[in-house]
């Protein structure tokens, strides 16, 4: 209080003497607005983040005295089948979730960016999971996907067998694909929406006098010039897939079955940490997931990180 | 006024608690502050199974509080993963003082972190009675000659059984050997009508007993050995796994059930193996459903049972210990215990109390009460909460669905729970 009473009765005289000292003031006067988040960033995420990679060298069990075990947690990891499980369905996950869901989207973004009618309350009911909460959607599932819900007596009308969805290690995880592509093609929809209203104009005419179909002008414009919304919705997909624990943690009521077959990497650091006692463990494949998840986000950088112009 | 905004500080620090195990430290360092003078604050946290838990719970601490008027008793229900939550309150240092703990490994892990104190001086100095409660339920909780908590109720698993069902197949009494059981089973099987004679889920407290009653068991009395793989026991988990491989018993998801209970107050179950919990359940949920409640059959040897008792301990870091002490003394005295079975919510930890008025008055509970002499507590050695709650589980959901034999899951769980053994001492 006291000192920035002093520094703003100081600073007129300054400025007028030396120019320089002026801007440094404005960038100091940022850095004080910034300090708040910058703080809260480094408490809350930062910090854990750094100490996480410190307690993936240590053993724990959040009860006892922590001891330095070196990269022990890293090779017991290494040789332990459950983890190569759930990097498994982790990758499976994201392998399926994000074409799929991207696909979807830019397919239902084009659509919505014609004239079509009921154009408003189409772009509302797609964008609509997309703003649900994440464990209402999952809850409202397991009525759907129950063993007598209302998949399986649509599909036994249409004389067809329904599995026990998510009793069934063959169909449990493929039941919360569908699930998470329902649910985030909405919001990369919208994405892809802005990306194409920012296509010039005159390349569609342009094109249009060329007498190009309409799936050539696809192909040749929309898509390539799409490629920075392409690249986000791409990363930010790779990224949330690979992070995905509330659906499964949720639908497979916390265990990752049946059978291991719903186990997810963060799932299992979830379990790892707070019910099997093994926070160095979880805090190693923590550090992996990072690892992993970089170098991917760097191979996609590389295919879809450049912009095509024309 | 410095007082109620602690309070309601503290209180937002609980629902935050997930969320930010730091704020909760500066909001908690609020509530406690307050100590000063002469009244003491202490804190008592456990799960609730309902609202209405909670409210009964607020109740009977008033009652504390009018005849001790100089402890002031907060109590702070954790919502959800309780084993979860509390944990990192151990962690952030700010552990409430009296604590439920749980069976299960639960109990033997805070004893071997000494997270809870020994209670011997207070027993000793309060001339508290440890003899008149069920030494199995005690057992739980003591280790090295100390004990470490004072059993506040349990719960042992029994037969319930679907008199509407019983009638519609001619069954006239509830099963007492495993022959009948699985004959009866068998006649409450309708596959047509998703009807099973038992419906279970397959961890391992739902198949332990069977073990035991065939004179066998998961693991030798000093829990430093697994026994799984004796004959008795191979004869007692075939009998579990076959139930299943015949039709006669079936897992909960199969009938779109989440837990056996529910299977059960939906009509699909003739049988179900569960503890006290059910019963509140049931007379909210599925009101409809017309039930006893039995002991398990006999097997070859007895007809034992699994029993879960909870205790009150109290914390390491707690500030104010005799007045922790005094709060559970309060709460399970002969009296405070009545107390809280005159709710309905779990069965005393006392004998004594198992000819209250109340049990009279809700006689469906006998067959709960017959039970819990011939029931052993729930535990296992720290460590063991992966194991038990996934290791066991998958082994046994493979030999029911028959893509593994009984014998070939209980030679692997033998050989996984040894290698744990080995890697721990």
């Amino acid at each position: 209080m006291q000192r920035s009473a002093a520094a703003r009765g100081a600073i007129p005289p300054r400025r007028v003497r030396v120019p320089g000292s002026g801007r440094w003031r404005e960038a100091r006067a940022g850095y004080l607005f910034l300090l708040p988040s910058v703080v809260l960033l480094f408490v809350f995420v930062a910090g854990p983040a750094l100490y996480a990679f410190y307690l993936s060298l240590f053993s724990w069990n959040l009860l006892n005295h922590m001891h330095f075990v070196g990269l022990a947690n890293f090779s017991g990891l290494w040789h332990l089948p459950l983890f190569w499980t759930a990097v498994g369905n982790t990758a499976l996950f994201a392998g399926v979730v994000v074409p799929t869901q991207t696909l979807i989207a830019l397919g239902i973004a084009a659509l919505m960016n014609q004239h079509l009618p009921a154009r408003g309350f189409f772009r509302l009911a797609f964008f609509f999971p997309a703003i649900s909460s994440s464990a209402a959607i999952s809850i409202i599932f397991m009525w759907i996907y129950n063993k007598f819900g209302i998949l399986n007596s649509l599909l036994t009308s249409l004389h067809l067998y329904g599995p026990n969805w998510l009793a069934n290690p063959v169909y449990a995880l493929k039941a919360i694909m569908i699930m998470n592509i329902w649910t985030t093609s909405g919001y990369f929809m919208v994405v892809f929406l802005a990306g194409l209203q920012s296509i010039p104009r005159e390349l569609y005419e342009a094109a249009a006098i060329d007498g190009a179909a309409a799936w050539q002008t696809f192909r040749a414009i929309t898509v390539p010039l799409l490629r920075p919304t392409t690249f986000f919705i791409v990363v930010m997909g790779v990224i949330g897939t690979l992070q995905m624990f509330d659906q499964s943690f949720i639908l497979s009521q916390g265990t990752g079955g049946p059978l291991h077959s719903t186990t997810t990497i963060v799932l299992l650091v979830y379990q790892f940490i707070f019910s099997y006692g093994k926070v160095g463990f979880g805090a190693a494949a923590t550090v992996l997931l990072f690892v992993f998840t970089l170098l991917v986000t760097l191979g996609i950088n590389r295919w879809l990180g450049a912009a095509t112009e024309y | 006024m410095n007082q109620t905004t602690g309070r309601r500080q503290a209180r937002r620090g609980g629902a935050l608690m997930m969320g930010g195990a730091l704020l909760l430290v500066v909001l908690a360092a609020c509530g406690s502050s307050n100590a000063s003078g002469k009244t003491v604050t202490i804190t008592l946290s456990g799960w609730t199974s309902s609202p209405v838990e909670a409210q009964l719970m607020q109740k009977e601490l008033q009652g504390f509080t009018k005849s001790h008027p100089s402890i002031h008793v907060k109590y702070r229900p954790i919502a959800g993963n309780y084993a979860a939550v509390l944990k990192t309150r151990f962690v952030a240092g700010d552990a409430p003082d009296v604590i439920y703990v749980n069976n299960g490994g639960e109990s033997s892990t805070f004893i071997k972190n000494g997270d809870i104190i020994p209670l011997n001086p207070y027993i000793k100095a309060s001339g508290f009675q440890l003899s008149q409660f069920y030494p199995s339920a005690l057992a739980l909780f003591q280790s090295g000659g100390k004990t470490y908590a004072i059993p506040k109720d349990q719960s042992p698993l029994a037969l319930f059984y679907n008199k509407t069902l019983f009638r519609q197949a001619g069954i006239t009494a509830p099963p007492t050997t495993w022959t009948q059981f699985q004959h009866d089973a068998q006649l409450l099987t309708r596959p047509s009508k998703h009807q099973y004679g038992l419906i279970n889920s397959v961890q391992e407290p739902r198949w332990a007993e069977f073990l035991y009653q065939a004179g066998g068991g998961v693991m030798n009395s000093g829990m430093t050995r697994f026994t799984l793989t004796s004959a008795a026991s191979q004869r007692g988990f075939r009998f579990f796994v076959n139930l299943y491989r015949k039709g006669y018993a079936a897992v909960p998801t199969s009938v779109g059930a989440t837990w056996g209970g529910q299977a059960f107050g939906m009509g699909h179950a003739g049988m179900v193996l569960s503890g006290d919990w059910l019963v509140p359940f049931l007379n909210q949920t599925y009101p409809h459903t017309s039930y006893g409640i039995a002991p398990l059959p006999y097997g070859p040897k007895n007809n034992v049972s699994l029993t879960f008792p909870v205790g009150y301990g109290i914390t390491k870091d707690s500030a104010h210990p005799h007045a922790a002490w005094t709060l559970i003394q309060y709460l399970t005295s002969v009296s405070g215990m009545t107390k809280w079975m005159n709710l309905g919510l779990a069965l005393p930890t006392r004998p004594a109390l198992l000819s209250l008025p109340y049990y009279r008055a809700h006689p469906v509970l006998q067959g709960l009460l017959q039970q819990l002499p011939h029931s052993i507590a729930w535990t296992f050695p720290p460590g063991f909460v992966e194991y038990s709650s996934t290791t066991m589980t998958d082994q046994a959901t493979l030999a029911i669905e028959g893509k593994e034999s009984a014998t070939q899951a209980l030679a692997n769980m033998q050989k996984a729970g040894q290698a744990i053994l080995q890697s721990n001492s």
